[in-house]
């Protein structure tokens, strides 16, 4: 990863943006290989590295994305820059599970879940020791109760669960509830919010149940996306997640 | 009215209810220039606040769900309106002079329902009805529903299918919900009014598109009510209340109720109104004409009290 300087925010954010790039053309096929060692590397600066370090686990199980559904080999170094982000990102040990503050429940759900995901993804590329057990309270109709616009918000934060072969009582809930999660990408295009369309658009995607009625063309959407949202790398990384979702390939 | 439903409903209604009373004191804004010829009359500046103070009148004693202050205040603005158009005859001359125009008949068809015919304009609309030329509408679908709604209101003959009008709306076309935009939704909002002559005939509405409807109201609903357009806003509340089974908006009926000013006017869009009386009619008469008649619908359905239709 480059070297930059600046404000910590500015850092960690191109770092986030330099990740997602990559993440984008390893599943693209724009690059034919893909390391996480090679893009946050010990051997740059402490503060790069650790810029990087919070680059995956800000991507969380979309960093992995390349190793999961793109076929490159994932191996013991990529696992170790996996374990030492989250050792020194870890989640906050006393998020409470229940509290009076709606968005800080949501909040402590929303990282539960990405951490679980993580987990999940590591254990299906063989790194083992990383599955944590999908939290209880997680179960169907979590979080349903302050309507589709708040749940559809909560799912565009836990996009990264959206992508082939997960599988969870949220992904079952977003299966009897495609409406709302429509409802919320027509939202979000109207106000040209593209990443959270182009987020909840993978939930669509991966959560195919029986048709809708009236019918929501999914692809169109994804389309829509990429002909018309901003070059930002983040962005770029949801909608190529949502167009592999939908078709398992890329056009070239 | 203390269960949740009734909460909103009562919002509703106590909107319209200050809508009614703000429509009346500008009542004199609505008033036809004296020194212009009536073929001369401009249809949006002069005709159409008088055709939406007509269209509102006529709905609220259509519905005959609001209180005796509102009713009252309803009949003595159509009788305004009515007097204004010195008894039908501006509209029989403007209709006179230019015979394919259809909007002097469909301001006409509001008070007509309500009892005030002038007749001869009545044998004109018959046999203009009757003419090649008033079959060859060169509008869109959703201005030629408005033709067909005026025609059955009026009892004549249907100039137009409906059903193929219908299918060559936007709404018929059921598109992407996500591609629409501002001008594309208002006209959608009068494909639903003329095919359900203002939740009248919630029927009216085929079946698929009541389902649509259904699907997407919610979605466009929460974009214009962050926008901050109300006027829209009040239009798609119209659109919900015409199907067979509303949804509950309270959220929506809440943030009117926010919006609209102390003395019942509802700005078009969120920001400051004009202080001068004038501008403020010319530019926010229209959302408050629409928020009435959200608020009179929301009631009568609430009530039931629709037998009267």
């Amino acid at each position: 990863m480059s070297v930059v300087s600046g404000p910590p925010r500015a850092v960690y954010t191109t770092a986030v943006e330099t990740l997602a790039g990559r993440v984008v053309r390893a599943l693209t096929g724009a690059d034919d290989a893909f390391a996480l060692t090679e893009v946050v590397s010990p051997e740059s600066s402490p503060a790069d590295h650790r810029a990087g370090l919070a680059a995956v686990r800000v991507l969380g199980a979309d960093a992995l994305a390349p190793f999961l559904v793109a076929g490159h080999p994932f191996s013991p170094d990529d696992a170790e820059v996996v374990a030492i982000s989250i050792r020194t990102f870890p989640l906050p040990e006393s998020a409470p599970a229940v509290s009076q503050d709606q968005d800080a429940e949501t909040a402590t759900f929303v990282r539960l879940l990405r951490e679980w995901a993580t987990g999940e993804v590591l254990s299906r590329l063989g790194a083992p020791g990383w599955a944590c057990s999908y939290p209880v309270w997680a179960g169907a109709g979590a979080r349903r109760e302050r309507g589709w616009v708040a749940w559809a918000g909560m799912l565009a934060a836990l996009s990264p669960l959206a992508v082939p072969g997960l599988d969870s009582a949220l992904h079952a809930d977003v299966r009897c509830s495609r409406m709302d999660v429509a409802r919320g990408v027509t939202r979000a295009v109207l106000r040209r919010d593209h990443l959270t369309a182009a987020r909840l658009v993978r939930w669509l995607a991966v959560c195919t149940d029986a048709l809708m009625d009236p019918p929501f063309a999914v692809e169109p959407v994804v389309r829509q996306l990429e002909l018309v949202a901003e070059p930002d790398p983040r962005l770029q990384l949801e909608i190529t997640m949502a167009r592999y979702g939908l078709e398992g390939e890329f056009d070239d | 009215m203390t269960d949740g439903v009734g909460s909103w409903v009562a919002t509703a209604a106590q909107i319209a209810a200050r809508a009614l009373g703000w429509l009346k004191q500008a009542q004199h804004h609505f008033a036809l220039p004296t020194d212009i010829p009536s073929d001369q009359l401009h249809p949006n500046e002069h005709i159409k606040p008088l055709n939406e103070l007509a269209l509102l009148t006529c709905l609220a004693l259509r519905e005959g769900s609001m209180g005796t202050r509102e009713t009252q205040i309803a009949s003595s603005l159509i009788e305004f309106a009515w007097a204004q158009l010195r008894q039908g005859e501006v509209l029989y001359e403007i209709q006179r002079e230019q015979p394919i125009e259809t909007y002097p008949l469909e301001c006409y068809v509001w008070l007509a329902r309500c009892g005030y015919r002038h007749p001869r304009l009545d044998e004109l609309a018959a046999h203009l009805n009757r003419l090649r030329a008033g079959r060859v509408l060169e509008v869109v679908p959703n201005r030629a529903l408005a033709v067909f709604n005026t025609d059955r209101q009026l009892g004549l003959p249907a100039r137009v299918d409906p059903t193929v009008l219908t299918a060559r709306t936007w709404l018929g076309g059921t598109p992407e919900p996500w591609a629409v935009d501002f001008l594309t939704l208002y006209g959608m909002t009068h494909t639903v009014f003329h095919l359900t002559d203002w939740g009248a005939y919630p029927d009216g509405l085929p079946k698929h598109l009541q389902r649509y409807l259904h699907a997407w109201l919610p979605a466009w609903l929460e974009v214009y009510l962050e926008a901050g357009d109300w006027d829209l806003v009040g239009e798609l509340l119209i659109v919900g209340l015409c199907l067979r089974e509303p949804d509950n908006t309270p959220y929506a009926w809440q943030a009117l109720a926010r919006a609209q000013l102390p003395d019942g006017l509802l700005p078009a869009k969120a920001g400051p109104v004009p202080t001068d009386a004038v501008k403020a009619f010319r530019d926010h008469y229209h959302p408050t004409v629409v928020v009435a008649i959200a608020g009179i619908l929301a009631l009568s359905h609430h009530l039931g009290a629709q037998t009267t239709r």
